[in-house]
């Protein structure tokens, strides 16, 4: 194999460090991929595929939308069982109906497309949500996506090459292409100077039952246990797929590295998704797992460079795969000193953290 | 005592015996596991036995999560009912699985597992005068044939895909086994017993029609309505694993007594290794009365040494030859419930990745099949046990502590 030389180095084949090499050789980089596992095989591999738009801060909004954008284009050629599923953010009752306007009306004013369902709209919308709500909020132009499939054909982009590797064989003062490090949870490992802590979130996926819900059903309590909070949490989350399985989620808590369910935590999140999908029931679940959201104190990625030199694009959460897009995009910007697709000051790494 | 096979019955029994409160398990509605199936008098007779000695027997009913703090949970073959069950000692008398790879029409209906057509018949469906190939590796083969025979099937040929010279010295060292498989090859009849042959291809339309033969010089074809084919069997590790018992290749690790690197967990039978029906009533008397609290005999332990030393042989001596691990064809379905065919997982380099890309394994079998065909085939090692072990519903993983 004929050595070709190489402009920039990504370290990491998880969605996040695929999509900046695929940003970055779309701009004619030379780009090398070193992963010390299987591409996609960490956060990436276990999260849900949810692409949403969420408007719960300003930076947010904008990050969220403008990856919805780039998602959008990728996905009229990018084959990872994308489904435009849209989004329902339930209301469990009047006072947070009328949040749900409250965001209808943010997201019109970003350009983004929502619609509000009264009680009996919602029934039409999904039958099978136990009745008596009071209505969502509905955004129709979020997705399902089977994020491992997407990083892989964003490797198959012409200019990437993929090498299995450590990335502690870095050195800072080696004459070094550039790299960007996008290590998800495990960035700490080189850069202990980045607090990023792994937030556990369980999944269970039914068998092939489709046609029982038709959206991404979220209540909206998720989003201030998500990012208001470090409490451990579970919300209802239910997600169709394109193969017709039905995937429920998602719990949050820190419990370390250690990758075992917990029987406990399981069995809450399934009582809570049969409560607002009683048919939910007597679904068969084929499997359960858990993975670790990159989760920094802020719950906002860190996007931009070290005081080594090296550039950083990790911790997104439980965003990441929306957010690659834009992430990827904004990294090849800055290393090839281009002009920034999104305001980057946000997601310096040495920002004060706040909480969002 | 999970698996009511003959290392669970002994087990229990044992166990019931020495005065432990006994519970025993299994999936299938009838006791037997894998060899007693059908009405069998010795399943009933040992079982029998262990409820006179106040052993409690519930069939149907599967374990689907486990903790070494001594809970099972357990469903009916729904998955939508579940229970859950305490325990001090544990006995896992898991038993095994036939191990299937891939070949090129392998997946046509009227191609089964060697041990999966003789279930099937003794299940009540009828194969007088039918025409049965029998292939792939093991003594389970010569029984299945002998057993078709009986039944009125016309058995076209028994494939063993180990060469006679190796099968050979494995006999003339073995001279129980000697006599037992004489008298199986007798009730095969006319019908031949080919070594060092295999089955290249199963063809047909809409059904099985006939199967390509090879001895790796010549092919030809033999018509047949059937195809009985197995390449030996595989440790069911799954509930072992899931507890936290360190396995070693395919096998659980124990100490003398039998007893798992998990205190109070015990293992008996093919879970530990295939080794044969003796070896599974010797085992599982030994894992009964350890868990009973009584050290096993020494007696007991002799003999196991000794079977299990044969067993090792045997293994040796139907050791897969590498043509049969290459059969499989680019197109060749390797994962069954999701549709994945070999020329989209043979560039992986690890189950993981090919999981990752393609679904292999992620179906309602959760790799049962594809998994052991693939780790054999690619050399990759299994991936983590998570609950629940079978699909059981979202109410049954919901349910409440109390
Ligand atoms: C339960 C759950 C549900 C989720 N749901 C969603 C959702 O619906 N929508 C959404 O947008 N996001 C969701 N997420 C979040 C999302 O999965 C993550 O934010 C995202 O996958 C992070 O991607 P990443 O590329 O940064 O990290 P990873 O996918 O973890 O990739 C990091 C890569 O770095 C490699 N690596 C690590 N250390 C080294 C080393 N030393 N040398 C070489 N390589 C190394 C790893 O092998 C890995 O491939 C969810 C997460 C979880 C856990
Ligand atoms: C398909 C097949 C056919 C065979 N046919 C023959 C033959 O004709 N002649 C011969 O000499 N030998 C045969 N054998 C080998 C023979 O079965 C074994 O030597 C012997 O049965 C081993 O006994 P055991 O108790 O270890 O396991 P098994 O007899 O396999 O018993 C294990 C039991 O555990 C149960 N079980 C497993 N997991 C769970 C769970 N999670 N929850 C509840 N129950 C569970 C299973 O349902 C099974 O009944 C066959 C094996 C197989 C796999």
């Amino acid at each position: 194999m004929g050595r070709t030389s190489v402009d920039v180095r990504v370290y990491g084949a998880g969605i996040v460090g695929a999509a900046c090499a695929y940003f970055l050789a779309r701009a004619g980089a030379e780009v090398e991929v070193v992963d010390s596992g299987a591409p996609g095989g960490g956060a990436t591999g276990a999260g849900m595929g949810h692409l949403v738009v969420v408007e719960d801060s300003p930076e947010r909004l904008t990050l969220t939308s403008r990856s919805l954008a780039l998602w959008r284009d990728l996905l009229s050629w990018i084959e990872c069982e994308a489904l435009p599923c849209g989004t329902l953010w339930l209301a469990e009752n009047e006072a947070e109906f009328a949040h749900c306007r409250a965001m209808g009306d943010r997201l019109a004013d970003a350009e983004v497309q929502a619609e509000l369902l009264d009680e009996r709209a919602l029934r039409e919308a999904e039958p099978a949500l136990r009745p008596g709500l009071p209505g969502a909020l509905r955004v129709p132009a979020d997705w399902s996506i089977y994020a491992p499939k997407a990083a892989a054909r964003l490797l198959e982009t012409p200019g990437i090459r993929l090498r299995r590797g450590d990335a502690r064989e870095w050195r800072a003062e080696a004459n070094e292409p550039p790299s960007v490090f996008a290590l998800g949870d495990r960035t700490p490992d080189l850069f202990p100077d980045l607090p990023i802590r792994p937030r556990r979130g369980h999944l269970a996926i039914a068998d092939r039952r489709p046609g029982l819900v038709f959206h991404q059903l979220v209540e909206l309590g998720y989003l201030s246990r998500a990012h208001a909070s470090d409490e451990a949490s579970i919300s209802f989350n239910v997600q169709p797929r394109a193969s017709g399985q039905v995937l429920i989620g998602s719990t949050r808590d820190y419990a370390g590295f250690d990758s075992a369910t917990s029987r406990a935590t399981l069995a809450e999140m399934c009582r809570l998704a049969a409560r607002w999908v009683p048919a939910l029931a007597d679904f068969p679940i084929v499997r359960a797992w858990a993975g670790f959201r990159p989760d920094t104190a802020d719950h906002h990625p860190f996007i931009g460079r070290h005081a080594s030199g090296a550039w950083i694009a990790a911790g997104h959460e439980g965003l990441g795969i929306t957010l690659a897009p834009v992430t990827g995009h904004l990294i090849a910007d800055l290393v090839l000193g281009r002009e920034p697709i999104v305001d980057p000051s946000p997601y310096r790494l040495d920002r004060e953290p706040t909480h969002a | 005592m999970v698996g009511a096979g003959p290392a669970g019955l002994a087990a229990a029994e044992t166990a019931a015996r020495l005065g432990a409160a006994v519970v025993i398990l299994d999936e299938n509605a009838a006791p037997g596991g894998q060899i007693w199936r059908g009405p069998s008098p010795e399943a009933a007779g040992l079982l029998d036995l262990a409820r006179r000695a106040g052993a409690r027997w519930f069939g149907g009913c599967t374990v689907f999560d486990a903790d070494p703090e001594g809970r099972l949970w357990v469903t009916d073959v729904s998955g939508m009912q579940s229970t859950r069950i305490g325990f001090e000692r544990l006995v896992l008398a898991t038993g095994a699985r036939e191990r299937f790879l891939p070949f090129p029409g392998w997946t046509l209906p009227g191609v089964v597992g060697a041990g999966g057509l003789q279930a099937l018949v003794k299940g009540g469906a009828g194969v007088e005068e039918q025409r049965v190939v029998v292939a792939g590796s093991g003594p389970l083969l010569l029984a299945v044939g002998a057993f078709l025979a009986e039944q009125g099937a016309e058995v076209a040929c028994v494939c063993e895909q180990a060469p006679l010279g190796r099968l050979g010295r494995f006999i003339s060292a073995s001279p129980n086994l000697a006599l037992g498989a004489a008298r199986l090859r007798l009730a095969l009849g006319s019908s031949p017993y080919r070594f060092g042959t295999w089955v290249a291809e199963a063809c047909g339309r809409d059904r099985l029609e006939s199967v390509v033969v090879t001895d790796g010089r010549r092919r030809w074809r033999e018509r047949c309505d059937w195809l009985a084919c197995g390449y030996g069997l595989v440790p069911n590790l799954e509930l072992a694993r899931l507890l936290g018992c360190k396995t070693k290749g395919d096998a659980v690790v124990t100490d003398s007594d039998l007893q798992t690197t998990i205190p109070g967990v015990f293992a008996a039978g093919e879970a530990l290794g295939i080794g044969g029906v003796e070896c599974a009533l010797v085992e599982g008397s030994m894992a009964g009365s350890a868990a009973a609290g009584k050290a096993p005999s020494r007696e007991l332990r002799e003999r196991r040494e000794g079977l299990r030393r044969a067993s090792v042989r045997m293994a040796d001596a139907f050791a897969l030859r590498p043509e049969v691990l290459s059969l499989a064809s680019p197109e060749t379905i390797l994962c069954r419930c999701e549709d994945v065919r070999i020329e989209q997982v043979e560039h992986a380099r690890s189950y993981r990745e090919a999981k990752l890309l393609t679904r292999l394994g992620m179906g309602p079998c959760q790799g049962r099949i594809c998994g052991i065909a693939s780790q054999t085939l690619f050399g990759w090692t299994p991936d983590r046990v998570r609950p629940p072990l079978i699909p059981v519903s979202v109410r049954c993983l919901g349910e409440e502590e109390e």
